[in-house]
């Protein structure tokens, strides 16, 4: 370098030493200094000089006296213990739970809860993103789970809280859950969660379409023949193209279910659906879509989805769980109302449970004050602070009790049916979560992929069966 | 010390401090490859001799993910099947198309910029709004391709409902970026020297002789680099059968990468996740190559002379 003359070509020489040796820099590892501030509680005695007035031969004199006191320097309090609990996030979602961390911050001094949403809403983004932070090591204390479920509590993600649920029976008021949110927080024995709400499935049904032709509303004892009788009057074909259909296709493990078959062994290591109940449930699926015409297949659906259709009056029915009126609250030109699921011709009725699990992360490092959280989130105040604000289903049966959830109303819909035949499924045992399993998410894909051929009729239900039972089974035996 | 040896030293300090200054001016991208591309690359070598889950630590299992990638997983060779046909035939369609429209934008008329413009905003767009484009453009029903193939009484297919059309379906919408390679074929043409053109003129050659003889020999460079990228590029494909069919109908448009996606985070088999993107790097590197070495035979660079 010229000491006389600072070029450009020297300019952009320093340019790049400087970038690399930020980039270098940056590379280092970051050294985090942790000061621990220790306040200890100290006695001293501390000399004072007090004025005294005293009477002296009659006469008041003040006097100063040296007096010692024993003074405790008290600490100052502890700062409190942090905990975050995350969820995938929303407008509604974030303004519903701010109540909820408002009234846990005022109950406790020692823990502080910091409401993190992912941001991401409901969907593949948020379970990218428990994954992604679970690689990184920062998830947040407590988190709720979408899917993956099983295989998150199979690979050890969460703390068992078996020994919290039994230190804290206060908080945690165990018997309030709902049997079936209690199971469904199970994995091999052992409570991986709290239950935060969940809502069995229910049957939503336009009351107008019905009543045009004059049917009989769904009840407590409407069978799946009556459905399907309901459901060939309420279907409309102009020109060859199907205008309105009676019912949505069907969710596939409640009729697998409600016809006394099981998707899976209770141990979940053998695929039970090429077992006669299955395909007899799931045949009847096929005929409703293929046979009958009164189900839209898969074609249909792809264009319009069964919940756009029964929004727009042009479907009859469609199976739903509660948190389905943030969308049905806004149809102003049909009348609609909740059905419990319908029963099988067997008179069985077993409907899915759709459930959010609250969990602590085995990399916290609070346990203790994340419990109180989770336990504060999931608890009788915490469940009735965000859910009375929207349509969630609480998982304690003492709210479904309550005034809030019970005198629920919007314009078109009959509130008879919304507020009382979701809890009720609950109580009569009716309701039940797919069990946990740590290959869910490939089992399910098997199925899904397998199950387009049932839907468009070009395999009967016995093959689509005994094939997903075959490559089901290859999955859980490896 | 003589003055030559001065003059040597001061030389050789001079190429020395050169010589520093180059790799400090590489470093930042040095550091960025080796962190951000060589470290993964050599982790997911070593995690696809594991059973990795990113929770626990790796299990070593050697080649087993590999033999059961090869032979016991009809997956694999169900979305290699698939990528394969959707690059194979949507790469040279939007060669095609690309320059069949740059042709026609090399020319002097009014207004041409605009035109350019048009065609290549469509490139620049993507996401979940231009998939919902295309699942109503597509829409058995309902839908603007089957409404004019009903004008001429063809009762179009349920395309992405359809698990024969599905992939055409997604082939079809790859037509949607042609504008990007459009722009690249009309740099290309605007270097082609018009004196070959004019001598054509003389010799009487039509314009077929024109395009054959003169403008896609003269353009061979471009529409080699537009070739490697193209199957790169379309061997990667993942969003619009994530966003538009999930794979389906029965796998029918289950991408490689979707597939890969699948193993790593939705069923946390990173391990086996880890084999299939170096299946799919060798595949990739070996479609490169050989368009590499047959490069000799069909592509001209100016001023190059080849031996008689």
């Amino acid at each position: 370098m010229d000491k006389k003359h600072f070029s450009r070509r020297d300019f952009v020489k320093a340019v790049g030493a400087v970038s690399g040796a930020v980039v270098l820099a940056a590379c280092q590892p970051e050294v985090v200094k942790e000061t621990v501030m220790v306040e200890k509680e100290v006695e001293k005695v501390v000399t004072q000089v007090v004025k005294e007035t005293v009477v002296i031969e009659g006469t008041p004199q003040v006097v100063e006296k040296v007096v010692e006191k024993v003074v405790t320097n008290t600490p100052a309090p502890k700062a409190a213990t942090q905990v975050s609990f995350m969820v995938p996030g929303s407008p509604n979602e974030d303004a519903d739970f701010a109540p909820v961390f408002e009234a846990f911050n005022e109950m406790y001094d020692d823990v502080e809860g910091i409401y993190a949403p992912a941001g991401t809403g409901y969907g593949s983004k948020y379970n990218d993103k428990v994954m992604t932070m679970l690689a990184g090591g920062i998830l947040p204390d407590c988190f709720k789970s979408l899917d993956f479920f099983g295989s998150l509590a199979d690979m050890g993600v969460y703390v068992p809280l078996d020994d919290y649920i039994a230190a804290e029976p206060e908080i945690t008021q165990f018997d309030d859950f709902f049997q079936a949110h209690v199971d469904a927080c199970l994995y091999k024995g052992e409570m991986m969660a709290l239950p935060n709400d969940g809502a069995p499935v229910g049957y939503w049904y336009n009351v107008d379409m019905f009543e045009a032709e004059g049917l009989e509303l769904p009840d407590w004892d409407t069978t799946w023949s009556e459905m399907l009788a309901s459901a060939q009057e309420m279907t409309k074909v102009e020109n060859g193209l199907t205008t309105s259909y009676g019912f949505g296709r069907p969710a596939w493990r409640i009729w697998v279910w409600s016809n006394g078959g099981l998707e899976m062994s209770e141990d979940g290591s053998k695929c039970t659906l090429d077992e006669p109940e299955a395909i007899e449930a799931m045949q009847w699926i096929q005929d409703s879509i293929v046979e009958h015409g009164v189900c839209p297949g898969p074609e249909a659906l792809a264009e319009i989805s069964q919940g756009e259709r029964f929004q727009t009056g042009k479907l009859g029915g469609f199976t739903g769980a509660r948190g389905g009126l943030g969308g049905l609250r806004g149809i102003e030109d049909f009348r609609f109302d909740a059905a419990p699921m319908p029963k099988s011709d067997k008179g069985i009725r077993m409907t899915q449970l759709l459930i959010g699990w609250t969990s602590i992360w085995k990399g916290s490092k609070e346990y203790d004050a994340a419990y109180k959280l989770a336990a504060f989130i999931c608890s009788q105040e915490g469940q009735r602070l965000r859910i009375s604000r929207g349509y969630a289903h609480p998982s304690r049966k003492s709210l479904v009790e309550e005034e809030w959830y019970k005198t629920y109303q919007c314009p078109k819909c009959n509130s008879f049916g919304v507020n009382s035949v979701f809890p009720e499924m609950l109580l009569r045992g009716e309701a039940r979560a797919l069990p946990a399993h740590k290959d869910r998410a490939q089992i399910d894909q098997v199925i899904n992929t397998e199950l387009d051929y049932l839907w468009d009729g070009s395999r009967p239900a016995e093959q689509v069966c005994q094939n997903i039972a075959t490559e089901v089974n290859k999955i859980v035996s490896r | 010390m003589s003055e030559e040896t001065i003059t040597a030293h001061g030389r050789s300090g001079y190429r020395r401090l050169e010589e520093i200054s180059g790799w400090l001016f590489a470093s930042p991208w040095i550091l960025g490859f080796i962190v951000f591309t060589a470290g993964p690359m050599i982790a997911s070598a070593y995690y696809a001799l594991t059973d990795y889950n990113i929770v626990q630590p790796p299990r070593w299992v050697g080649l087993d993910n590999f033999a059961l990638a090869v032979s016991g997983d009809p997956l694999v060779w169900q979305s290699l099947k698939v990528t394969t046909i959707y690059a194979f035939v949507s790469v040279p369609l939007q060669i095609v198309f690309g320059l069949a429209v740059a042709l026609l934008l090399n020319a002097d008329i009014k207004g041409l910029q605009y035109y350019r413009t048009i065609y290549f905003l469509p490139s620049i767009l993507s996401g979940v709004a231009v998939a919902m484009l295309w699942r109503w453009i597509f829409s058995a029903n309902y839908g603007l391709l089957n409404a004019l193939l009903a004008l001429v009484g063809i009762r179009g297919p349920a395309w992405l409902g359809d698990a024969e059309w599905a992939l055409p379906s997604l082939i079809i919408m790859s037509m949607w970026h042609v504008g990007g390679g459009m722009i690249v074929y009309l740099a290309g043409l605007q270097g082609v020297p018009t004196e070959l053109y004019e001598a054509a003129d003389v010799d009487g050659a039509k314009w077929r002789h024109k395009l054959f003889e003169i403008t896609i020999p003269m353009i061979t460079p471009v529409l080699f680099y537009q070739l490697v990228t193209g199957i790169i590029q379309s061997l990667q494909v993942f969003t619009q059968a994530l966003i538009m069919t999930s794979g389906g109908p029965k796998n029918a448009t289950l991408f490689f990468m979707l597939y890969l996606y699948r193993n790593a985070f939705q069923y946390f088999k990173m391990g086996y996740a880890s084999v299939l993107a170096w299946i799919l790097f060798v595949y990739i590197l070996v479609l490169t190559l050989f368009v590499l070495r047959s490069s000799n035979l069909w592509v001209f660079y100016t001023g190059e002379v080849r031996g008689k």
